[in-house]
């Protein structure tokens, strides 16, 4: 058989589409069609649900099911990153259990990695998994787990060896979060929102099966996890047709989008705003200013320099090469975007800016950037932790001293 | 709270300021020195009538003033033009130095030729292997009778080349972890085996040096504080050191560069009218101004006896940015004029230029701006130390740049 | 010179921080900020009891006639504890254009209860987005009274009255009205801020009954007077509040560990908070020459007040953030205090005219300077 071509792929395509495609199933039973056949996740291996099919074939598939604004599988949240690490180093138990309801949206994912104690040293995580001798014994507190109170699964970093260096006594586990010894509770941020939770373990249980790669492997295959959440691979997954259509299969997908993106509905606010800083300048007259113009020109200046950077880092990515470390580059530049945007707020709105609600400018939008954007310089890596990366990785600067190499129980940490 | 003097502060100051108005060096006086004459005509001047070095005990060539009387002397004394700088190192830390280590003889009789201006004086701690790290210092003393003998290399002495003597941090014993293995001198600057090679800076200027040793003598009658003590006599003289560098008034300053944007225009208009320009100049008024008041707090301080408190540690560290990055604004403010270093044809007769050549030294001379920002986390603000790896190891076995 | 506290003053600041200590802590703040009242009574009436409303209020009206070095001392400790109160707006605003402006009668009418913590006075310029000048205004006065609406007001939804800035059409284009909030024409309705901990209104005028407060058409230069004044008291707030912030810093660092040391060890730490330092100590010393101006009705006040209030801006603003960074995740989280400096830093930054405005004052006022 010949290799495909665009054009073959895209003719295929095209009539399984216009054999199969009926807005009028319901939401699971489509996607079940679309893991059959493949052209749901077309990048995946033919024996997993997908065609083997090369990314910029994949993009070709994607343009048709959007031209007929077909419905693709479920892609929101941390499922896809649950599913990446899983065709990576899971087993075909695994990958029979839980890939087929992750593409169909029937199983909700989160990760728990962060925890009050570890957070820029993820690897310091203290959450403990005890083998019992026929099953895995989680006790210890997760922290910032988006989704932890509706999701099903949850994939787990938790220490096995405290004997053996940090990096070396991690073991993965997907764990069911359905069960008595879980228990989640909200988080409420500092802007008000409440968009993570807090996950304690009291005695949960994981059989020895849901273990993922070998024991002491937990370190790598995080990172396996992290470098897909930082190709963007998790998270606001968008539907790939336009609002107006409806139709029972669009309802329910937009239900279940917005059930994932609620979480996120101030993100926004919290990366600055910046398409908001020109209009407010003009609709106050702040426009006037020499000064609001500087810091609108300065701050126009920082976004696009980092637009441009993200862009050639992607454009790097899909010549094949490997991410690498300037994800640093891009996290630090939108730091400083978002406090620069923070300050043109500031400056065009005035002592309006400290109205929230619909007291505030904007609804109190102006208002919530003020309060999210901290946010920006500390989720996931702090601008501190990414210039050491810079340093480290890109300039090929010397590591600091390290005294956390030995075993980990002799490491000096916070005792949670 | 208030400005004033008291009573006696009053009188002091009225004194020296009538004092200096009537001693100030004429032009005709001063027609034909170079710059070293001329600082040296003025400080003998203030020696014989008892005005130099004022904080300085009696015998060692001093008036025994107070701390505050010192202030304000040096108040008065800057509202009028006279040759100054020859003397800041030998008076701010050499001196300092000499009175809590050395005898009292030796004191007497090197003190009040560095008072009078008769001796200059130089500092030689620093070495290409270290600066900051201060203790990383490889030039040896080997005992030798009575007599230690020194070879090697000190970098970046300013004034060697015209000074006559020089304290100096030599590695007495380099098996001792580092701090341990030094002892401190004070030594001739004409003793044989001295050579001083300048060293032309960014600025075009020519102050400092390279200074090697080759089998040079030094009794150890000329040694302060003990063998392998060195370390802790250092500290005493980089205390003053920092105190004596300070904010750096001069150069450029709020009041030159408001000067120059009145003069000069952006879009047709004086630059000063334009907001961004205001911003910035308001942004330095008050830093300018905070230092200022700092310095009026110590002097508080030191007006009612008391030591001034930490806050006096953040003036280098301020006002050496601050110089730098209003130099840079200028420049820009004067377009591509800017670019033009010429005492005729520049602004100001190329101050702008000059310190926009010079302030990145003031931010490496007498601790960087890094190491001052350790130090006041550390001392101040009372944080731990960084992780040192080179503790508690001999020296000779410590990692180092290129050995 | 004499550029210090004296001793009863620094007895003063001793007592009052013991004072807060005791009675507002970071729960008090959190009380209000997660609850439905608009101020901390219980405090207030302490505060009251222990005459801090009354400090610069002159004897002949039952104040105690201290000077603005006692009132900078009691600033300094209120905003270290974020405290909960209409001071601000009573003391350093309503009190002051009283003080500055009003006539005997208006004296004598509210100052005893200013100082007696009987009556609480708030102050409203700002109609809305961006910076209020006399020709944005709207609010204005006739036979009637004044009629139009303010918004931010700082505690006016609990103030007994107000000082208006209303548009004039003589002079220089604004006047000061006097205004008693116990009147059906005027409706005030609670607005949600940044900074829940301090309360703050929207009120509507219509055609309530005034009195003029100070004269006609010399409104405006009335506020520049009463700001440059309150400017003092709010860097001295600013002030206590980022030195706070510093001290949370400092003992989060020295306590957390990360990769096996404490993060105070790392230099991105240390210096990060050797910065908070330098710009703390910076606006300090400019806070005590704006005391100093203050305390002495210097010439110089617009100068030094415009100079204290710029660099406490910038050193609460700096902090205050930076203190949530030394955090980490937990310091964005509501259950921490970083919370409370980052609110209130802006808050008070953008109340009585941003860093913006007062860095052009602060030019104008040297331009002005150099002229005379
Ligand atoms: C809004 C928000 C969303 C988040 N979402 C998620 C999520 O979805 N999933 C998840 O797992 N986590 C999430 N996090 C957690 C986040 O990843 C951690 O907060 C972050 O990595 C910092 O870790 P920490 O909070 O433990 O701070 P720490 O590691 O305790 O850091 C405290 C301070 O020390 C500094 N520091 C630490 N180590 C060094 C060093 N070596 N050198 C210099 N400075 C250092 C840091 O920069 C910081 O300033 C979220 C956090 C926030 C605020
Ligand atoms: C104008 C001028 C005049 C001088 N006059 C004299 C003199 O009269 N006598 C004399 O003895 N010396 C003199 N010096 C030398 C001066 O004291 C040193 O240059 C200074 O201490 C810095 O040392 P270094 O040049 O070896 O730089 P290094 O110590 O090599 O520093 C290089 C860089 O590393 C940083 N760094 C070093 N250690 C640390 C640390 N622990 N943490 C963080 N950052 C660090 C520094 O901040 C700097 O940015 C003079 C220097 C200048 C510029």
């Amino acid at each position: 058989m010949n290799d495909p071509t665009e054009g073959s792929v895209r003719e295929e395509v095209r009539t399984w589409l216009a054999d199969n495609w009926d807005p009028n199933l319901s939401l699971v039973d489509w996607r079940n069609k679309l893991a059959d056949s493949g052209w749901g996740v077309p990048g995946w291996p033919k024996q997993w649900y997908g065609r083997d099919l090369h990314a910029v074939l994949a993009s070709t598939v994607e343009e048709e099911f959007a031209a007929i604004n077909a419905v693709g599988v479920a892609r929101t949240g941390i499922r896809m990153l649950a599913a990446a690490t899983i065709l990576e180093h899971g087993t075909d138990v695994h990958k029979k259990k839980f890939l087929r309801r992750i593409l169909t949206g029937e199983d909700t994912w989160c990760q728990l990695f962060s925890e009050p104690g570890s957070g820029s040293d993820l690897a310091g995580a203290t959450t403990r998994a005890d083998y019992d001798g026929e099953k895995w014994i989680i006790n210890g507190q997760k922290v910032w787990t988006t989704s932890a109170h509706h999701a099903d699964y949850g994939l787990l970093l938790a220490r096995t060896d405290w004997d053996l260096p940090k990096h070396q006594g991690l073991t993965y586990f997907i764990l069911n979060m359905k069960q008595p010894g879980v228990d989640v509770h909200q988080l409420r941020q500092m802007n008000g929102h409440a968009s993570f939770n807090q996950v304690f373990f009291t005695d949960a249980q994981i059989a020895p099966q849901y273990q993922v790669d070998e024991k002491g492997a937990g370190w790598k295959v995080a990172m396996t996890t992290l470098a897909h959440e930082r190709r963007g691979a998790g998270g606001l997954g968008r539907a790939n047709h336009d609002s107006g259509l409806t139709g029972p299969i669009y309802e329910e997908e937009r239900k279940e989008i917005a059930t994932v993106m609620e979480p996120y509905k101030w993100y926004p606010q919290r990366a600055g705003r910046v398409d908001l800083a020109l209009p407010r300048a003009r609709e106050t007259g702040r426009i006037e200013d020499a000064n609001v113009r500087q810091e609108i020109a300065k701050l126009l200046i920082m976004s696009k320099s980092a637009g441009w950077t993200a862009q050639r880092a992607r454009a790097a990515q899909e010549q094949g090469m490997p991410q690498g470390p300037e994800g640093s580059l891009s996290k630090l530049a939108a730091s400083n975007v978002a406090r620069q945007a923070s300050r043109v707020h500031t400056l065009i709105s005035g002592a309006d800016a400290l109205l929230t609600g619909s007291d505030g400018a904007m609804d109190g939008v102006i208002a919530e950037i003020l309060v999210s954007v901290p946010a920006t310089s500390i989720a996931g890596g702090t601008d501190e932790i990414q210039r050491n990366i810079i340093a480290e990785r890109v300039l090929g600067m010397e590591k600091e001293p390290r005294f956390d190499t030995g075993p980990f129980k002799d490491v000096p940490k916070n005792v949670t | 709270m208030d400005f004033n003097d008291s009573t006696e502060e009053a009188t002091f100051r009225q004194e020296a300021r009538d004092w200096l108005k009537a001693n100030e060096p004429t032009e005709a006086e001063l027609e034909g020195l170079d710059g070293i004459e001329a600082a040296k005509l003025w400080q003998k001047r203030k020696y014989d009538a008892g005005w130099a070095c004022i904080r300085w005990p009696k015998e060692h060539g001093g008036r025994g003033a107070s701390a505050i009387e010192q202030v304000i002397f040096g108040q008065e004394e800057s509202k009028f033009d006279t040759p100054e700088g020859l003397f800041t190192i030998g008076h701010g830390m050499c001196a300092p130095t000499m009175m809590a280590w050395a005898t009292e003889e030796q004191n007497k009789r090197y003190l009040p030729k560095l008072a009078s201006g008769e001796e200059i004086w130089c500092q030689m701690f620093s070495e290409t292997a270290g600066g900051s790290d201060l203790a990383a210092l490889r030039t040896r003393a080997e005992k030798d009778g009575d007599d230690w003998i020194i070879n090697g290399q000190k970098i970046w002495t300013s004034g060697a080349h015209y000074s006559d003597y020089g304290v100096i941090v030599l590695r007495t014993d380099p098996t001792a972890p580092k701090h341990q293995g030094l002892t401190y001198f004070f030594i001739d600057m004409k003793s044989p085996g001295i050579e001083t090679k300048p060293i032309k800076q960014i600025s075009g200027g020519a102050n400092f040096n390279e200074v090697y040793f080759t089998d040079v003598r030094v009794p150890d009658a000329h040694r302060l504080g003990a063998v392998g003590q060195g370390w802790q006599v250092a500290i005493t003289t980089l205390m003053n050191e920092r105190a004596s560098i300070g904010g750096g008034g001069g150069g450029v300053n709020f009041k030159s560069v408001f000067k120059l944007a009145q003069t000069v225009n952006i879009d047709d208009e004086p630059a000063i009218k334009d907001k961004s320009v205001r911003r910035r100049l308001a942004d330095w008024y008050i830093q300018e101004s905070g230092l200022k008041f700092t310095g009026y707090r110590s002097m508080t301080a030191l007006s009612r006896g008391e030591i001034p408190g930490p806050e006096n540690s953040i003036g280098k560290l301020v006002g050496a940015p601050k110089q730098q990055d209003m130099a840079s604004f200028a420049l820009d403010l004067l377009e591509s004029s800017g670019a033009i270093w010429d005492p005729e044809l520049s602004q100001e007769a190329g101050m702008f230029q000059a310190t926009y050549m010079a302030s990145p030294g003031i931010r490496i001379a007498g601790g960087t701006d890094e190491i001052m920002a350790n130090i006041i986390a550390e001392r101040v603000l009372g944080m731990p130390q960084d992780i040192r790896v080179d503790k508690g190891i001999p020296f000779n076995e410590i990692p180092t740049s290129n050995s | 010179m004499n550029f210090e506290f004296s001793e009863e003053q620094n007895l003063l600041r001793e007592q009052a921080g013991g004072f807060l200590g005791d009675h507002c802590s970071t729960k008090v703040v959190r009380k209000i900020l997660d609850g439905e009242e608009s101020y901390d009574q219980e405090l207030w009436a302490k505060v009251v009891e222990m005459g801090w409303t009354a400090t610069v209020i002159p004897e002949e009206f039952d104040g105690l006639g201290l000077s603005y070095l006692e009132l900078s001392v009691i600033a300094e400790e209120l905003g270290r504890a974020f405290a909960p109160l209409p001071f601000s707006s009573s003391v350093y605003l309503a009190t002051e254009a009283l003080i500055a402006a009003g006539s005997n009668g208006q004296k004598e009418e509210w100052l005893p209860k200013l100082a007696a913590g009987s009556a609480i006075g708030c102050f409203a310029v700002g109609e809305g987005t961006g910076q209020a000048t006399p020709k944005s205004l709207t609010t204005s006065a006739d036979g009637n009274g004044v009629s139009g609406s303010k918004i931010p007001v700082a505690d006016g939804d609990i103030a007994d009255f107000v000082v208006v800035i209303a548009a004039c059409a003589s002079g220089d284009g604004a006047s000061a009205y006097l205004v008693d909030l116990n009147q059906a024409s005027v409706s005030r309705e609670k607005v949600n801020t940044i900074d829940p901990s301090r309360s703050h209104a929207k009120l509507d005028f219509s055609s309530a009954s005034a009195e003029l407060l100070g004269n006609e058409g010399e409104g405006w230069a009335l506020l520049q007077k009463i700001y440059d004044r309150a400017a003092v008291l709010f860097a001295w707030e600013q002030v206590g509040g980022a030195e706070a912030a510093l001290e949370m810093a400092k003992e989060y660092a020295m306590g957390r560990f990360a990769f096996g040391r404490p993060i105070a060890t790392y230099q991105a730490i240390k210096h990060k908070l050797a910065n908070m330092y330098v710009k703390n100590t910076l606006a300090k010393s400019n806070c005590y020459y704006g005391a100093w101006a203050l305390s002495t009705d210097a010439a110089e006040l617009p100068i030094a007040a415009a100079t204290a209030r710029v660099a406490a801006i910038q050193a609460y603003y700096f902090a205050s953030k930076e203190n949530i960074q030394t955090h980490g995740g937990m310091g964005f989280t509501w259950e921490f205090d970083c919370q409370f400096p980052y609110r209130r830093s802006k808050l008070l930054s953008v109340n009585i005219g941003s860093e913006a405005t007062w860095q052009e004052k602060l030019i104008k006022a040297i331009e002005e300077d150099q002229a005379a």
